[in-house]
C-alpha cells in the first residue's frame, strides 16, 4: 500500500476505521467504499442502531449516500459519527467538513472528540476528491483504546438536557477554534464540498464566534440539492441578511459511463419493455441513476405508492433481502423484480438467467450487485461485427453500458476476464455478431 | 511548464500503479504535484484523476487527457491520447495503458521516464516496457 511513498486515501481512511475499533460500522448499499459493515438493513433503521449502540457507551460511525434525519433525545455515552458524500437535510448536530485527503488527519479525530464532548452525534461530509486520492502523509492509526458498553435501568430513561447541550456545543467550539482557526467567508460564494472559502465544521446553534465567520457574506450560490442544508444554515445565523441562490449547475461527466459487467439493470433494460413503465429503485447506484429514468426509493415508499391501482405501470427493483420483513403482504397492485441477494424465499418465481426476463411481471432475479453471477462467456463473430470498421459507433457498447466490450483492429473485442455471459448487449446489435 | 493531466480508464489496478509512478516521477522532476480525483459512479465505471504540475509561476496551463480506454466525452483538448491516436489496440491485460502513457513522455519532456522503466523492469513486465518504449519515442500528430 505505500507503494513509492505514495498512499491511496480511501485505503488509508480504511485503516483509520479500524484501528479506532468501532463497535457498529454501517455502509449503506453501494457507498464506495470497501469496508463491510456489522449491520445491513434500511439507512434510516441504521441511524437508529448507529445512535442505541452510542447512546451504551460504544464508538458508532456510519456511511450513507445521503444521511437521513436524525432524531435523537438520549444522551450518548459513546461516539456516533455520520459520514456522507451529500450535504445532510438537517443541521441538528455538528457538521464537519473534508474537502482534500489531508484534511482527514485533522476532522475525523476531532469530529470523534466533539461527538463524545458534546455527547451528540457528529456528521461528517467529505469530497469525493478525498476518495481514491493520493496523499504522502498517512493518517494516524487512531486510538485503540477500546470502550465497554454500559446498561443500567435508567440508560434509556435518561433525557438529554438541551441547556447542557448548549453549553458543551460552546465550549466544544471554543476549544475547535483553537487548534483548527477558520477564516471569514468572503461577501460571495460559490458552494462546492472541496471549495476552501467554506468553514471546516459548523455547529448547529447561534454562536457568536461562529457568527463572526460569516458577518460579509451576502449571497450562497448553490444547486438545488443543498438548498435544505442552507436554509437550516441561514436559520441558525438568522440577524444575518443572507441571500441564496440556488443557480449552479452539477458539472457534467467528462467521460462515459459503464455500469458492472452482468448489472441486473443492463439485463432488465434490455430484455424489458420499459418504455411506458416507471421505474423505482432501492439501488443507490450512481451510475444507474445516471443512465436510467430510475427513481431511487425504499420498498416501503413503493408500497405506499401502489397501495392503490394506479393507471400507469411500475416496476420496483430491490434486493430480495429487503422484501423479507414485508414479504407477506407484498402487495398485488406494484410490480417487482427482487435481486437474490440472499437466498431466502419470497413468493414470486425465481429465474435462472438474465435472459430469461421476458415481460415485465413480479420475479426473483438470480443475482444481485454484490454476487454478479458468470454464464457462459459470450462470442463474437468478426465477419458481422463491422460497426467500428463503417466508423459508425457501436451500439452493443452504448446500449448495454458493458466495460467488458472494448474495441481491437477496429472489432468489438470481449475481454473475457470481465464479460460474465449475462448478453445483455446482445439485443442492441442488428447485425447479429454477438 | 504547468500541467493538468487528466486521466481516465477503466481498470484500476494499471491506473492506480501508474498514477503512482506519475506523482513519483513528476515530483523527481521538481513539479509540484496535487491530485484530485472524481467520483466513482459504480464499481466498474471509469476512473477519473486530475494531475495539476505546476512547474513555473507563468500562468499558462497545458491541458492533456490521457484517455486509456477512449471513455473521455468532454470538452475536446488538442491533447488528447487514446489507443487510437496512438495507433496500438486496447488489450485484455493493460498493455496499452503503458503505450498510451508512454506519449505523455513525449509531451512533456523535462520529467524523466526512469522511474516507470525502472518499474517494469523491475516487476520483469517485459512487454509493457516494449510497448512504453516504443511510444515514448513515437511521434504524435500535436507534437
Ligand atoms: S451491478 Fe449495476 S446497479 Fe449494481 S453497482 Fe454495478 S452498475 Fe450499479
Ligand atoms: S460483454 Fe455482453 S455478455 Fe459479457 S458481460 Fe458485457 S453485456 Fe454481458
Amino acid at each position: 500500500m505505500y507503494f513509492m511513498g505514495i498512499i491511496n486515501s480511501t485505503e488509508s481512511l480504511i485503516e483509520y476505521i479500524n484501528g479506532v475499533n468501532f463497535s457498529s460500522v454501517y455502509v449503506e448499499e453501494n457507498f464506495p467504499l470497501a469496508i463491510s459493515g456489522t449491520f445491513r438493513t434500511q439507512a434510516v433503521n441504521a441511524v437508529q442502531y448507529l445512535l442505541a449502540s452510542a447512546v451504551v457507551g460504544n464508538k458508532a460511525i456510519g456511511f450513507f449516500h445521503q444521511i437521513p434525519k436524525i432524531s435523537f433525545d438520549r444522551p450518548l455515552r459513546g461516539i456516533c459519527i455520520f459520514v456522507s458524500a451529500n450535504l445532510p437535510e438537517e443541521l441538528e448536530t455538528p457538521v464537519f467538513f473534508c474537502r482534500k485527503p489531508e484534511n482527514i488527519t485533522d476532522i475525523f479525530p476531532r469530529a470523534l472528540k466533539t461527538s463524545a464532548d458534546t455527547n451528540m452525534p457528529v456528521q461528517v461530509i467529505i469530497a469525493a476528491n478525498i476518495l481514491n486520492n493520493y496523499m504522502t502523509v498517512p493518517f494516524p492509526t487512531g486510538d485503540l483504546d477500546r470502550v465497554l458498553p454500559y446498561l443500567n435501568n435508567s440508560t434509556f430513561a435518561a433525557k438529554r438536557n438541551i441547556h447542557s447541550t448548549q453549553q458543551k456545543l460552546t465550549a466544544a467550539y471554543t476549544a475547535l477554534r483553537t487548534s483548527i482557526p477558520q477564516h471569514e467567508m468572503p461577501e460571495n460564494m460559490a458552494f462546492e464540498l472541496t471549495s476552501e472559502e467554506f468553514p471546516l465544521y459548523i455547529f448547529p446553534m447561534k454562536i457568536p464566534e461562529q457568527e463572526k465567520l460569516f458577518v460579509k457574506l451576502k449571497n450562497i450560490h448553490t444547486t438545488e440539492k443543498n438548498l435544505y442544508f442552507f436554509h437550516k444554515l441561514i436559520h441558525i445565523l438568522h440577524d444575518l441578511d443572507i441571500d441564496l441562490s440556488p443557480d449552479l449547475q452539477n458539472e457534467p461527466l467528462a467521460t462515459n459511463v459503464y455500469l458492472c459487467p452482468g448489472c441486473p439493470f443492463a439485463a432488465l433494460y434490455a430484455n424489458l419493455p420499459l418504455k411506458d413503465v416507471i421505474v423505482f429503485t432501492s439501488v443507490r447506484c450512481e451510475a444507474v441513476k445516471n443512465l436510467y429514468p430510475v427513481e431511487q426509493i425504499s420498498i416501503t415508499e413503493y408500497m405506499g405508492i401502489v397501495s392503490r391501482k394506479l393507471s400507469v405501470a411500475t416496476l420496483f427493483v430491490g434486493n430480495v433481502s429487503e422484501a423479507l420483513p414485508v414479504k407477506n403482504i407484498l402487495l398485488s397492485n406494484g410490480t417487482f423484480v427482487l435481486m437474490n441477494d440472499c437466498g431466502e424465499k419470497v413468493p414470486f418465481p425465481y429465474i435462472s438467467g438474465p435472459t430469461k426476463l421476458k415481460i415485465v411481471r413480479n420475479t426473483v432475479f438470480p443475482y444481485s450487485c454484490k454476487n454478479i453471477k458468470k454464464y457462459s462467456i459470450l462470442r463474437n463473430n468478426f465477419k458481422k461485427c463491422v460497426c467500428y470498421k463503417n466508423n459508425t459507433s457501436a451500439e452493443c457498447v452504448n446500449g448495454s453500458h458493458c466495460p467488458a466490450m472494448i474495441c481491437r483492429e477496429n472489432r468489438i473485442h470481449i475481454n473475457v476476464k470481465l464479460c460474465t455471459g449475462c448478453r445483455s448487449c446482445v439485443p442492441y446489435c442488428d447485425k447479429k455478431a454477438l | 511548464m504547468n500541467y493538468n493531466i487528466l486521466f481516465c480508464g477503466l481498470m484500476c489496478k494499471t491506473f492506480d500503479t501508474i498514477m503512482r509512478l506519475m506523482i513519483e516521477s513528476a515530483r523527481e522532476s521538481d513539479y509540484l504535484v496535487t491530485t484530485v480525483t472524481k467520483p466513482l459512479l459504480a464499481p466498474y465505471s471509469v476512473i477519473a484523476a486530475e494531475m495539476r504540475l505546476v512547474g513555473s509561476s507563468k500562468k499558462d496551463i497545458t491541458k492533456i487527457v490521457i484517455d486509456y480506454d477512449s471513455v473521455y466525452t468532454g470538452e475536446p483538448v488538442a491533447m488528447h491520447l487514446t489507443p487510437k491516436i496512438m495507433d496500438t489496440d486496447q488489450t485484455d491485460d493493460q498493455c496499452h495503458y503503458w503505450g498510451v502513457i508512454g506519449g505523455l513522455f513525449k509531451i512533456i519532456s523535462d520529467i524523466s521516464p526512469a522511474c516507470i522503466t525502472s518499474y517494469l523492469i523491475d516487476k520483469n513486465m517485459n512487454a509493457e516496457l516494449a510497448i512504453f518504449k516504443q511510444y515514448t519515442i513515437v511521434s504524435l500528430p500535436f507534437s
